[in-house]
């Protein structure tokens, strides 16, 4: 961290009281936001915060219902990206948004070309490119295509144009996801570099580690309103989560207390599987953990920790790298969600509509869906079959539904979610892999769910459970694993959850090193 | 100029594998075709005058699908709009269309603009439904060759003769090369227009936003580009390249016919395709383009020339060749693509 900018310097920006809402959704509820010149300003927030509606009312992508913004003494109302560009916020965002196919001098120029008699200059526009990046302390053959140089030099290319019109306000939304830690060091030596430029950076990221060692002053949104501004160097971690989380840290220990009390004892179990270093390079790990038979295993961590990446990797829907897991003796490394299914896996993917549920067919053909695929096509299940497998679940998980023939499409969100569950434990996994099982559907559902996971452990069938709320995760878990920015920070077993505990892990500034078995 | 930059500015990049690829295979089949039948003259500059006269239709109308493939797009209808504006041509300007009756005997220097123009609102309508309404491409451009054939037919049911004295004239228009032969007004058009064509794509500005579009349109968006400008732009240029072929074609023989030019469209596709061109888009050169048209002008030529081969071994080449063509551009995408991540 640089030396930390004076309360004094120049208000570059003042969001306030900025409230947009979506049909259904109040996505912001009085935003509030004071950037300083030559500052680094971290956007903090979980999933739904609003962070990215504020990012597309301060580009113009929306019109705000309510409320001001006032950049550098005028009050804008930014029509359109390019609009916002115009009056000086540029923004980068974390898919690098230029032409691969393109060279680097074009990306930088397209839109303002260079030219001699109405043609392109292309010779001076090479120039005008290679100044740019020069300036960003990068020299590349600009005459390249985009997508021949790495991601972190598409970003920092990307920044160099948004940096090529007059920008007071740069946003980086999430820039550092894709990179490796080499490349996030240079990029955040760039940014370092146009603070003391005198520039105003809005760094909208979920990594703590980066915040921690790149931001002035951290501003928190929760649920679409504003929570706390802060100077980085006095806003602890653990302040910071509970705040982004919603939970008073202090208050938690107390409670925690009682809960702890009528806590599971848990069962001695025999071991099912043993995930050992999985991990995929740029995504997560490496992850090491043990899973009992009948016992759940919650994955814990912040937003982009690595939570969903990591039940990815175990269920062969991307490859691991590294690592393996060790199940009936043998260490595999699923190359396909084919594969982890006949280790006896299951996996509901966190995106339900866009990942499992299709919303068309009946809840029958939901259900009957995985098992059919694993039986293969020439061994159809008969007619009878199929009703009597939907029957049974639809009876077991209490799914509210007409009949079994109702299109998945109109169920309400928990129902669908235990169509989906039901479809998995058709085909009698022994180890059920849950992503965000219960976003989005009401508290009832959630009950019901957590209810069921139960039942299975009772069943003698594995769950891996990740959920956003850390009170369902510690509800339902024997053992969580602790993520953080990608890695795995620590393990907790019986008595010790408790949502501090994870609280605190993810919160430890030395977390990196340790606990890898 | 350090050694170093005239180094890499003589290196071809990635980009330019495809259309080396397509030059190299062009040299090595016009080589072989000459070493083969150097009896009869192969390489004889009539064989290569009437290789851009054969393929100048496909050429002409090729250069606008080559813009169209570049901004990801695809146009099916350009067989059809040849067959139109050629029937259009010969009917508007013909003076007697069948013995004894009557035609409008329009003056063509009213009539070729016409139809190019007409060319260019028909591509232009279909650049907007694809882009307003944000339909497929291969779907609106089908529906644009049904119709466009079938407006062809209405115009006029069979071949009708290009019954007017100034196309007379027109058709004697040529460049004499040496004291035999000459270039013919039609192989003019074609490389003028292919000139046009090749610079501009490099030194107009809206057309690298075609190149843009076509490379990631949601980031040439946000880049600032007018995508309304360039989607539509690219089928309107489709329909004038298509009208244009249509209209030399008809000075060149004389008539138009709403039957004839059938598949057209998927040869200039073939074309665009050989010469280089990635239909995923954003990656080209127009210059492919006539090297493209070459080559399949060049199959022809060879397998004519081997006498023993039946006609249908032409397509059987070019279905070869497209597919190796493919294949190498899958492979270099893939490369990309990996490289992207």
């Amino acid at each position: 961290m640089s030396e930390p900018v004076s309360e004094q310097n120049e208000v570059l920006l003042r969001v306030s009281g900025v409230v947009k809402t979506f049909p259904g959704v109040r996505a912001l509820d009085g935003a509030r936001l004071t950037l300083r010149r030559g500052e680094v300003h971290a956007l903090m927030g979980e999933n739904g915060a609003g962070k990215s509606t504020l990012i597309k009312v301060l580009t113009g992508v929306h019109t705000p219902d309510a409320g001001t913004i006032e950049l550098d003494g005028a009050m804008i109302s930014p029509s359109s990206p390019r609009d916002a560009e115009s009056l000086g916020v540029s923004t980068v965002y974390q898919e690098v948004n230029l032409v691969p196919t393109l060279s680097v001098a074009e990306n930088l120029c397209l839109g303002r070309f260079p030219r001699r008699f109405g043609a392109i200059d292309w010779r001076n526009a090479h120039r005008r490119a290679e100044r740019a990046l020069f300036r960003l302390g990068l020299e590349l053959s600009v005459t390249r295509r985009l997508d021949e140089h790495s991601i972190a030099i598409q970003q920092m290319v990307a920044i160099a144009r948004a940096l090529d019109s007059d920008a007071k306000l740069l946003i980086l939304d999430e820039p550092t996801s894709s990179l490796d830690e080499s490349e996030v060091d240079r990029l955040l030596a760039l940014m370092d570099r146009l603070r003391s430029e005198g520039l105003a950076i809005l760094f909208v990221t979920h990594f703590m580690d980066q915040v921690y060692r790149i931001s002035d002053r951290i501003t928190v949104f929760r649920n679409g309103a504003f929570v706390t501004e802060a100077p980085t160097a006095e806003l602890p971690r653990i302040e910071l989560i509970g705040r982004m989380v919603g939970k008073d840290p202090e208050a938690l220990r107390v409670r925690e207390a009682e809960v702890r009390a009528r806590h599971r004892t848990r069962a001695e179990s025999e071991s099912l599987a043993r995930v050992e270093g999985l991990g995929k390079r740029g995504r997560v790990g490496p992850v090491t953990f043990e899973i009992g038979k009948g016992e759940t295993v919650g994955l814990a961590g912040l937003l982009g920790s690595g939570r969903t990446e990591t039940a990815r990797l175990m269920f062969g829907a991307d490859q691991a790298e590294s690592g393996s897991i060790r199940i009936d003796g043998d260490a595999r490394r699923p190359g396909s969600p084919r594969e982890a299914m006949r280790l006896g896996f299951a996996m509901t993917p966190d995106d339900r509509k866009a990942a499992g549920i299709i919303p068309t067919l009946s809840v029958r053909d939901n259900i009957v869906l995985a098992l059919q695929s694993s039986k293969g096509i020439w061994r159809k299940l008969s007619g009878a079959q199929q009703r009597d497998l939907a029957d049974r679940f639809i009876a077991l998980l209490n799914i509210k539904v007409s009949g079994r023939e109702q299109a998945v499409g109109t169920l309400s969100g928990g129902n669908q979610q235990k169509v989906l569950l039901a479809r998995w434990l058709a085909t009698e996994p022994r180890l059920v892999i849950l992503d965000e099982p219960t976003r989005g559907i009401d508290v009832g559902a959630k009950g019901e769910i957590e209810s069921l996971i139960l039942d299975l452990a009772e069943k003698g069938v594995s769950v891996v459970f990740i959920s956003a709320e850390l009170e369902e995760v510690v509800r339902v878990s024997q053992r969580v694993v602790v993520l953080r920015d990608r890695r795995q920070v620590g393990i907790l077993e019986g008595e010790s959850i408790t949502e501090h505990a994870i609280m605190s892990m993810i919160a430890r500034d030395d977390g990196v090193e340790i606990d890898h078995g | 100029m350090s050694g170093k930059d005239l180094l890499r500015r003589v290196t071809p990049g990635r980009e330019h594998i495809p259309i080396i690829a397509t030059l190299a295979v062009l040299v090595l089949m016009f080589s072989f075709g000459a070493i083969r039948h150097a009896d009869r003259n192969f390489a004889s500059l009539y064989n290569i005058i009437s290789l851009f006269r054969g393929g100048a239709v496909i050429g002409i109308a090729a250069i606008g699908s080559t813009f169209v493939i570049l901004s990801k797009g695809i146009d099916l209808s350009v067989g059809a709009v040849i067959a139109l504006a050629s029937t259009m041509t010969a009917k508007l300007v013909a003076e007697e269309i069948a013995p004894g009756v009557a035609g409008p005997g329009l003056h063509p220097a009213l009539v070729l603009p016409l139809v190019v123009f007409l060319g260019l609102a028909f591509g232009a309508a279909q650049g907007a439904l694809i882009h307003w309404f944000a339909l497929p491409p291969f779907l609106v451009t089908l529906a644009g060759m049904f119709l466009a054939r079938g407006l062809a037919f209405a115009v006029h049911p069979q071949s009708v003769t290009a019954d007017h004295p100034m196309i007379g004239r027109l058709q004697d228009i040529a460049i004499p090369l040496g004291d035999r032969f000459d270039l013919p007004l039609i192989v003019l058009v074609l490389l003028a227009s292919f000139a046009i064509a090749v610079l501009a794509a490099r030194f107009v500005p809206v057309c690298r936003d075609v190149y843009a579009v076509g490379g990631d349109e949601a980031s040439a968006r946000l880049m600032g580009v007018n995508i309304a400008r360039v989607k539509i732009g690219v089928y309107a240029l489709g329909g004038v390249m298509g009208a244009l072929a249509g209209v030399v074609a008809t000075i060149d023989t004389g008539a138009g016919s709403p039957a004839e030019y059938v598949g057209y469209e998927l040869d200039a596709i073939a074309a665009v395709v050989i010469g280089g061109t990635l239909l995923t888009g954003g990656t080209g050169f127009v210059f492919g383009t006539l090297l493209g048209m070459l080559i399949l002008g060049l199959i022809r030529l060879i397998i004519d020339n081997e006498g023993t081969l039946s006609s249908w071994w032409t397509n059987i080449s070019a279905g070869v060749l497209l597919f190796l063509f493919i294949a190498l551009q899958s492979l270099l995408t893939g490369v990309a693509g990996k490289r992207g991540k």
